[in-house]
């Protein structure tokens, strides 16, 4: 038997023989290993899946301004839009014959924390997050009528919602409102499978039922006493009222053209009440005029504006009647305004030249954004995070070797009679040195191993909760070079980190020669 | 080879310190011959062993082992040289503990092909010569595959025995190998390293403090005498 072959014969029937320790030090660095490569999975199936926020459609498009804002509040349900756009506009571009399929989205409300999302049924169909899975329903059904929601997962979880129960939707997008939509329940139609998107943070209503939600008379109870004379007239402008408390001055500024400021409150209110009736007559001459300043829910009071033109005068008991006509007949109500719409082609390379056609769009500021495209660019943003994660996988991974030769090290004394032996039977120093060595590495290898097979084994075992609660399809691939990577470089490590030990080694059989020191 | 196993000529061998722990002016032991070294704690014992194994070098003088000059090697030859030509038997922990009784036996093969080339022609196998020797030296059965910890220091004694003879060297060095056995053990096991020597054909440098055994070997001399040092620091 060659000298190479006792060296690891003997490394390996040494570290046998020291079964629990090396099985310690195996499981420890094991267990970093293991950590690495999950880390590592997620990291890029992370990466993945947020990329997949929104698969499957090929163009967002909003109002003018930043696209990163954009793909924030339209895909991620953060954030505000600038302004809206007009349903005109989205009926122009929804109606190019490139396009196959488009969804509106109206955004502005929240329920207990969660934003409430107006949409048409056509959402359910065609929105794909992750490798293109579409939206699976729990429990339940699209909402039929302005009166039914559909709930995310984890709204649904959270907040302990089931079928059938009663929501209330606050108007803006804080947890606290002052004022709910309390005479505008919403039942809960259906519940949504988890994606691990936001959509699963989303309540989804109607554009019918947002609508019927800010036409409702019955809101001016809260916070506005004193008001229900103006009613009919200001509609609008006592919606906007409302917005006002949740905004700061600033947009005033934008609608009082030199008026004196009025910091909020009850004469505040009043002006702006009367101020935004003006303006909601300014939106009916000239809807990009406002545009910038107006907050984004302005283009649904030009809707409730629109009905009243043959709402005006309507009683609440007529605003059941109409609620009651919108049964079974969603799509048919048409706002005025939307904050977004998802935009599918017939053909993906046909999205360039649409995102042209409404970047140059004449008749109202809008953007088109590809949103693969502006994930990554987001994804950059916050990917830092993953380089963070990563290196702090890395630096467990070499806490574990340190430890590993440390533990080395502390054995070294007892085992000076052992390289005696080796000495006498005729091993050099030098091979002294490589036993070390080996031993390590055997170890690391081992342990590399074992933490590779262990990960993999974890994310095959946990795949079914990983996919649906978190979306990440982590038992997706089979080991990779990047395992065999770990392999081979957790192996090196721990060879060069038995360097020290090995040579503490090679000096003690140096100086200890064949002498027995007990 | 030639007829002389070891021949130590002016040899003095000195610690960095500068003290000298070793001067001798000859020592010859003949091809095949058993030579008994009576040397107590302190008379230069552990350093005679060491510049017989190689380990250590002469500051003055030469070893010769077999008719080469050790001394005169680089470390590397003198390792390679010790795996050849030299077995070791040492006062106790000679065993790794991590191998059977028989992988204990065959280890020097490992190192040196000449000695597991000798084994193997004397048993067929190395693992069989490994047998043969432990069942001369009175150990058989399962005793043989068992970890080598697992014997008494008699029987672990007589393994390192078998070690230190498996592929014939042409010397082998003893350091009080009987030194922690019983007194009835003591002569038992130094007469059956005798026989065995005697079948291998090696030279025998056996040191210990035990004048008693001395009746065993073929001559006998006294370290403190012939090593003109006369150092009283203990060097083990």
């Amino acid at each position: 038997m060659s000298e190479r072959a006792t060296l690891f014969g003997l490394a390996w029937k040494s570290l046998l023989n020291r079964r629990l320790t090396a099985g310690l030090l195996v499981a420890s660095v094991a267990m970093s290993v293991m950590l690495l490569v999950a880390v590592d999975r997620i990291r890029t199936e992370t990466k993945t899946s947020f990329i997949n926020t929104i698969s499957g459609v090929d163009l967002v498009v909003g109002a003018r301004g930043g696209p990163l804002n954009l793909l924030l509040y339209a895909v991620f349900r953060v954030g505000d839009a600038t302004s809206n756009i007009s349903w005109e506009s989205y009926q122009l571009v929804a109606a190019r014959p490139e396009v196959a399929w488009s969804v509106p989205l109206s955004l502005g409300d929240a329920h207990r924390g969660y934003r409430v999302l107006g949409t048409t049924d056509d959402y359910f169909v065609h929105y794909r997050y992750g490798r293109d899975r579409a939206l699976a329903f729990e429990t339940g059904e699209p909402f039929a009528n302005a009166q039914e929601a559909v709930l995310g997962a984890e709204v649904a979880a959270t907040l302990g919602y089931a079928l059938g129960d009663g929501i209330v939707v606050s108007h803006g997008i804080g947890d606290v409102s002052f004022v709910h939509h309390d005479d505008a329940p919403f039942t809960v139609a259906g519940i949504l499978a988890y994606t691990g998107t936001p959509v699963d943070r989303t309540v989804h209503v109607s554009l019918a039922g947002i609508d019927a939600m800010h036409s409702e008379p019955g809101e001016h109870d809260h916070g506005h006493d004193g008001h229900s004379g103006e009613e009919d007239d200001h509609r609008d402008g006592h919606v906007d009222d409302e917005h006002d408390e949740h905004h700061d001055a600033d947009e005033h500024a934008g609608h009082d053209d030199g008026d004196e400021h009025h910091d909020a409150g009850e004469h505040g209110e009043h002006h702006d009440a009367a101020e935004h009736a003006d303006d909601a007559e300014h939106h009916d001459r000239d809807h990009d005029e406002h545009g910038d300043n107006d907050e984004h829910r302005d283009g649904d009071h030009d809707e409730h504006g629109a009905d009243a033109d043959h709402d005006h005068a309507s009683t609440h008991d007529e605003h059941e009647d109409r609620h009651a006509d919108d049964h079974g007949d969603v799509a048919e109500r048409q706002p005025d305004a939307i904050t977004a719409f998802l935009v599918g082609m017939h053909s993906r390379p046909l999205a360039l030249r649409l995102q042209r056609f409404v970047n140059e769009y004449d008749g109202e500021p809008l953007m088109a954004i590809l949103p693969g495209a502006t994930l990554q660019q987001l994804w950059d943003l916050v990917g830092v995070v993953e380089t963070a994660l990563i290196t702090v996988a890395v630096l467990v991974v070499a806490a574990g070797l340190i430890g590993m030769t440390t533990t080395l090290l502390a054995g070294l004394a007892e085992r000076r009679r052992e390289m005696a032996v080796l000495r006498a039977v005729g091993a050099g120093p030098g091979w002294v040195f490589a036993l070390l060595i080996v031993e390590s590495a055997m170890l690391a290898a081992t342990a590399a191993i074992v933490g590779v097979a262990a990960a993999h084994g974890a994310m095959f075992a946990g795949r079914a909760v990983l996919e649906d609660r978190f979306g990440l399809a982590l038992a997706g691939e089979a080991p990779g070079l990047f395992d065999l990577a770990v392999v081979v470089g957790v192996t090196l490590a721990g060879a060069l980190a038995a360097t020290f030990p090995a040579w503490r080694a090679y000096r003690y059989s140096l100086a200890d020669g064949l002498t027995m020191r007990v | 080879m030639t007829s002389v196993a070891v021949r130590l000529a002016e040899t003095t061998f000195a610690y960095s310190a500068g003290e000298v722990v070793l001067d001798i002016a000859e020592l010859t032991v003949g091809a095949g011959e058993k030579l008994f070294v009576e040397g107590p704690s302190g008379s230069g014992k552990s350093t005679l062993l060491g510049l017989l194994g190689g380990i250590l070098t002469p500051s003055a003088g030469t070893v010769e082992v077999r008719g080469e000059t050790v001394s005169a090697m680089s470390a590397a030859a003198r390792d390679r040289f010790r795996a050849e030509h030299v077995g070791f038997v040492f006062q106790m922990f000679n065993l790794l503990p991590y191998l059977s009784v028989v992988e204990n036996v065959a280890l020097p093969c490992r190192f040196s092909a000449a000695r597991a080339e000798t084994a193997r022609q004397g048993g067929g196998s190395i693992a069989a010569e490994a047998r043969r020797l432990l069942q001369r030296l009175g150990l058989d059965g399962d005793l043989l595959e068992r970890p080598a910890t697992s014997l008494s220091i008699g029987q672990q004694q007589r393994v390192a025995a078998a070690r230190a003879l498996i592929g014939r060297p042409a010397l082998l060095v003893a350091d009080e190998p009987t030194a922690a056995l019983d007194a009835a053990n003591r002569q038992r096991f130094a007469q059956l390293l005798m026989e065995e020597c005697d079948a291998a054909g090696s030279a025998v440098v056996f040191v210990s403090h035990d004048p008693a055994l001395a009746a065993s070997f073929d001559r006998a001399v006294s370290l403190p005498e012939i090593n003109r040092a006369h150092v009283e620091a203990a060097d083990e």
